[in-house]
């Protein structure tokens, strides 16, 4: 949006004294981002407006013209022009000798150059008369500027008055507040920040009528709080006065015709849109404004076709719709230079109406804009007056009608109670109530009960209350909040000291779940692997191919996106999509990642209604050939530095029990484990919290190639938190006694599961089952395990640390005899 | 045994002993270490280890009769021993001096070249973990407790109670996520202000860190997953003043000095008022002449406001006793700003190469 400065002077002369980057900042910190500063015109310079009094044709050339020119106070002058519409008795724009103006060459458009005094072909020339290319107004260079009917008088310095500074305002920020898409809004805000008087809009109705032309209007519509119409008869439509054209064009608005641009000079002037249509388009006198049908249609003047919704807000006669009510009118009913009779419409629309009709349609309009912000609807009516007023002045078009007006629902404000002690409360600096009550006056805002307060009294607990009734184009002002922001924005936000609470001393530290997310990313960090962040979502071909049960996944019902179909229930998918990324785009090779986030099980609540949502470890490692083991003894190196008791079992079908979330041919059948951990306490079991797995060689063929290895595990850490927060440090003291072992081989059939053999030993161990537990510290090692002819066997390590004094061999002895006794207890095993 | 044919025997052993020494002496140009190695282990082996003439001679000393005798013999023997070890291990150390220079100079290594590539590297923690990390120690600092929002929640909790019903226009702002039984993938982290302000007592200070999500498709500006920090601070009194001291105190920590700011008035339908921050960058940026210069903007950072009593009053408090405020901003936007990082899908395109720029 562009506010020119010369305009704002109507309601705010003093705006003159203050310099334009002020300005601009105060806005840009008070109101809305001012984007940019635009100087109008400020290289030219000494042009005068001046009366031609003879014209002469040039002696030595044909297209040129000797005119005699009087300039006032600045005295008469002979000047050569070339111009075609120069005349006797017309008044233009002279720049005098030593003056700069545009250079009329196209291709050095915004360039000056000097008018100096010349001699052109024999003949004198004291000055030029100007374009409106050379002043800068247009491209026009055809004519000179005729100011004929203008005011201005011989001598009149010129330059001043085409000179203006434009500020360009970033609209999107002004949400509600449909006041300050015009000049008159945005220089009332100024008058309150600057503190300079302010003369609001008025209007003189002439409402006498000296001709009749018949209007009838209907509203079928609640989503149409006004409507009213009037018609002019006999209107002149031509181009527009100068002073019209140059106040539009500032703001970079095309002229069209004189009724159109009047209809756009009141819209930025005060804010109201209005529409003109000709009189003799519209069918049968008659125009009703009502709801669309599903599927109607209409041309706007921009000439495309629209389909139109049910439900948005439409102008019609008998006939066709004559526009999308508040937004675009339709083409054919437009004003154009045959046009003689006028209807003029002003009304209001629902602004949320507005805004869903104008972005179904994706018409962004000048009209739409102001409606969807809402209008001042004290406004709408006075507008159409002022508009009344300036046709029929300018085109000589007469008054013919009354103004027929659906009269609109009278709202009554609710006033605001406001302590006027809250606003130095809330914003944190001393602003007295007198600031506030004269902030929010300045703003338009009525203060009742002012004159209780004793200025010279205010109590230190006592409350200042006041009631403020806002102003009738303010719609986002129903709190006293709000009256404290209006006040705290005009003193300058800018202006608030920072300080920091007055502190509670408490020691605070991050949750249970973020040490433990930090505890597990450093140990996967030393061991190499990289942390990756993926999408919360999969996609419904990444869930068909791991075969992940619809009945597991929320599904998303609205998603733009082809990649976001489900929410995802295991941070594996992403992991597989990571490392398939970087197998390809970056040629790596032997990789392991891992992810930590949320997962969605959609089948156990949290909270009523809302779906638990675990935090969740997810690895993976990529290898070019067989590395399960090695990964599993990374995984292994992570609980033991975590400090919790685990065990690898099988998986088992308990209701507990964390399967993978994959289809049944997608894992690798030979390499599943559950992980399993048991707190410190008691009467803890070992609980199932995650499970590790290879992916399938039939799927790894299919995803990433046959000569690739894929193992994954998955932890569910608000299972393991419990356990985690209860466990013990693993710290013994250390034994400078001689540990010995003994190594014992068995022989042991395929589904034998050397996890669970080891498991019982420690907690046979752990329960005191071996006799001198107490006074040695023992460890049951796998030290190797193999398969030959057939036969598989494993060797296990016993480990024996003595903690006060060495072992003999009596006691090594003994120690593994019982051992031997628990395994005999559970196991037939025979000794290799 | 007889004395003297035990002297004339050592007399033997020390002279075969130079001998050998000599031929040691020999190894000089060898420049072979091992071959050092073994050959003196050979000669000490031959005269002092178990199979040794010396070692016999002591083995049988019990045999002589005569006291003095057995000493002498006893102090010859050790007398040998001592000289034979002393003189292996000076020649070692002086033909190992030699040597050694000779072998380094068949060592050299190009120092400057990189060193081998198939050591374990360490890994990468993601940027965005790093950076939540750092955000939650400096709020900690500040004594802001940390609490994570859930991805999936309701609309009650997502709008409703934030002074956003649902014939509000502004609902439809978010580009909202929906998913199957009318929940919502969270838009952002304002979700678990009714939760927290419901649920806690006075005074309330908590930071609220989660991924949120747009119904958006992607470019390089736009990314339908980010990360948010909200901010809630709550008491019997509170000022856009506090507020304000609070959040520069945090940026000055994250960004390691004080940055200008700007503080405007914004929009936001759960603070009342309402405002935004920004603060100035300084960038290396080059004039219409290619000369480099420092290019000072502001940049937009964050939403806050005094938070509004309707959402006051939908957490069950009354909005006369408890004031508080609220911000949200984004985490990647307060990184990107730092790092000048112009793509935001880098962050979540699981690419490692970007992953493994950040420690």
């Amino acid at each position: 949006m562009l506010i020119s400065k010369n305009w704002l002077k109507k309601y705010i002369p003093e705006i003159e004294k203050f310099d334009s980057l002020q300005i601009a900042k105060e806005l840009t910190t008070k109101v809305a981002e001012v984007e940019q500063i635009i100087e109008l015109r400020e290289d030219i310079s000494k042009i005068v407006v001046a009366t031609i009094t003879a014209v002469e044709k040039h002696p030595n050339a044909d297209k040129l013209s000797v005119c005699q020119v009087n300039a006032g106070p600045m005295g008469n002058m002979q000047v050569v022009c070339g111009a075609p519409n120069v005349a006797v008795g017309m008044k233009a724009a002279l720049s005098l000798v030593g003056g700069r103006v545009y250079s009329s060459s196209t291709k050095s458009i915004g360039n000056t150059m000097e008018v100096v005094e010349t001699d052109i072909r024999g003949v004198k020339s004291t000055g030029m008369l100007c374009s409106e290319r050379e002043l800068g107004l247009n491209d026009n260079h055809e004519t000179i500027l005729d100011l004929t009917e203008t005011k201005f008088t011989p001598g009149e310095e010129f330059d001043d008055v085409i000179r203006d500074t434009v500020f360009e305002i970033e609209n999107k920020s002004l949400t509600h507040r449909g006041d300050c898409f015009s000049h008159q809004g945005i220089a009332r805000e100024l008058s309150a920040i600057l503190n300079i008087g302010f003369t609001p809009f008025n209007v003189q109705f002439n409402s006498s009528q000296t001709a009749s032309l018949p209007i009838e209007i209907r509203v079928e519509t609640q989503k149409c709080g006004y409507f009213a119409v009037v018609t002019i008869k006999g209107a002149k439509v031509s181009e527009s006065p100068f002073w019209l054209k140059l106040e539009l064009g500032n703001i970079g608005v095309d002229s069209i015709n004189n009724v159109v641009d009047l209809a756009n000079y009141v819209m930025y002037d005060i804010g109201q849109p209005l529409h003109t249509y000709d009189y003799e388009k519209i069918a049968d006198n008659k125009i009703t404004v009502r709801e669309a049908r599903d599927g109607e249609r209409y041309v706007g003047i921009d000439e495309k076709e629209y389909t139109l919704n049910k439900g948005e807000v439409v102008i019609t006669d008998n006939k066709s719709i004559q526009g999308l009510a508040g937004i675009l009118g339709a083409k054919g009913s437009e004003i154009t230079d045959e046009t003689e009779d006028i209807v003029i419409e002003a009304a209001r629309f629902d602004n949320y109406a507005v805004l869903a009709a104008a972005r179904k349609n994706g018409i962004r309009s000048e009209a739409a804009i102001r409606f969807s912000k809402n209008v001042d609807p004290q406004i709408t009516r006075k507008a159409l007056e002022n508009i009344v007023n300036l046709i029929t002045d300018i085109t000589g078009g007469e008054l013919s009608s009354e103004i027929v007006e659906i009269e609109a629902v009278a709202v009554e404000k609710d006033p605001i109670k406001i302590d006027l002690k809250d606003v130095s409360r809330v914003v944190g600096v001393e602003i007295k109530p007198q600031k506030s009550i004269a902030t929010l006056e300045k703003l338009g805002f009525t203060v009742n009960e002012k004159s209780d307060i004793n200025t010279n009294d205010i109590s230190v607990n006592a409350p200042v209350e006041v009631n403020v009734i806002a102003p009738s184009w303010r719609f986002d002002t129903r709190i006293a909040e709000d009256l404290i922001e209006e006040i705290a924005r005009i003193y300058g936000y800018d202006l608030i000291e920072p300080q920091l609470p007055a502190r509670k001393t408490a020691a605070v530290k991050i949750p249970d779940i973020s040490e433990l997310k930090r505890a597990i990313s450093n140990i996967l960090l030393r061991l190499g692997m990289d942390e990756q962040i993926n999408y919360s979502f999969i996609s419904e071909s990444m869930r068909a191919n791991l075969g992940i049960d619809e009945n597991n996944m929320l599904k998303i019902i609205n998603a733009i996106s082809p990649e976001l179909n489900w929410v995802r229930s295991s941070i594996l998918p992403g992991l597989m999509k990571g490392a398939k990324l970087n197998t390809e785009v970056n040629s790596m090779r032997n990789f392991s990642i891992f992810e930590i986030g949320r997962v969605v099980d959609k089948n156990s609540e949290i909270e009523k209604d809302i779906p638990s949502q675990p935090w969740t470890l997810g690895m993976l490692s990529t290898t070019d050939e067989d590395r399960y083991l090695e990964f599993k003894s990374q995984i292994e190196t992570v609980f033991e530095g975590l400090e919790v008791n685990y065990s690898w079992q099988e998986i088992g079908a308990g209701n507990n029990a964390i399967n993978n979330p994959f289809g049944k041919d997608v894992l690798h059948k030979g390499r599943s484990a559950g992980l399993f951990v048991k707190s410190n306490d008691e009467n803890s079991t070992a609980e199932n919290i995650g499970f590790l797995g290879e992916l399938g060689r039939a799927k790894t063929y299919e995803m990433f190639g046959l000569d690739k290895r894929i193992v994954m595990m998955e932890v569910n850490l608000e299972k393991l938190l419990p356990h985690w927060l209860k466990r013990e440090s693993s710290y013994k003291n250390v034994s400078t006694l001689p540990e010995s072992y003994r190594d014992i081989s068995y022989w042991i059939g395929d589904d034998f599961k050397i996890g669970d053999f080891l498991t019982y030993l420690e907690e046979q161990n752990s329960i005191g089952k071996i006799s001198s537990s107490d006074k040695v510290d023992l460890e049951f090692k796998l030290i190797d395990e193999y398969t030959a002819e057939k036969q598989r066997s494993m060797t296990i390590r016993i480990v024996m640390k003595p903690r006060h004094s060495t072992l003999i061999d009596q006691k090594i002895n003994s120690i593994n005899e019982e051992i031997e006794q628990l395994v005999k207890a559970k196991y037939k095993l025979q000794i290799r | 045994m007889d004395i003297t044919s035990v002297k004339e025997n050592f007399s033997k052993i020390n002279k075969s002993f130079k001998a050998d020494v000599e031929t040691l002496g020999a190894l000089k140009s060898a420049k072979d270490i091992t071959l050092v190695e073994t050959g003196f282990k050979e000669v000490l082996e031959k005269y002092l280890g178990k199979q040794s003439e010396i070692q016999a001679v002591l083995k049988s000393i019990n045999k002589i009769e005569n006291p003095s005798d057995k000493r002498e013999v006893g102090m010859i023997a050790n007398k040998l021993t001592k000289e034979i070890e002393e003189k292996l291990d000076s020649l070692k150390k002086k033909l190992l001096e030699v040597i050694l220079v000779e072998v380094e100079k068949e060592e050299v290594i190009d120092a400057t070249r990189p060193g081998a590539s198939n050591v374990a590297k360490i890994g990468h923690k993601h940027i965005i973990t790093s950076t939540i990390e750092r955000i939650e120690d400096i709020f900690t600092n500040l004594g802001f407790e940390v609490e994570y929002a859930y991805e999936i929640d309701s609309p009650e909790n997502a709008f409703d109670h934030l002074n956003i019903p649902e014939s509000h226009p502004a609902r439809d702002n978010w580009d909202t996520l929906w998913v199957e039984g009318g929940n919502l993938a969270i838009p952002h982290t304002s979700s678990m202000q009714n939760r927290i302000l419901k649920s806690e007592t006075l005074p309330v200070k908590k930071v609220i860190i989660s991924k949120c999500f747009r119904n958006e498709a992607t470019d390089a500006t736009h990314e339908h997953t980010f990360h948010q920090v909200e901010g809630v601070y709550m008491d019997t009194r509170a000022s856009m003043a506090e507020m304000l001291g609070v959040l520069l105190e945090f940026f000055y920590a994250y960004y390691g000095k004080k940055l200008d700011h700007k503080f405007t008035p914004d929009f936001f339908p759960f603070v009342e008022p309402g405002g935004q921050l920004a603060l100035e960058f300084i960038a290396n940026t080059k004039d219409e002449f290619g000369k480099v210069i420092d290019k000072r903007s502001f940049i937009e950072i964050l939403g806050c406001g005094i938070i509004h009593p309707n959402v006051i009053s939908a957490a069950g408090k009354d909005p006369a006793k408890a004031k508080g405020f609220a911000w949200g901003f984004g985490v990647e936007r307060v990184f990107m700003v730092k790092e000048k990082i112009e793509d935001i899908r880098l962050f979540y395109g699981g690419n490692l190469k970007f992953t493994k720029q950040f420690i």
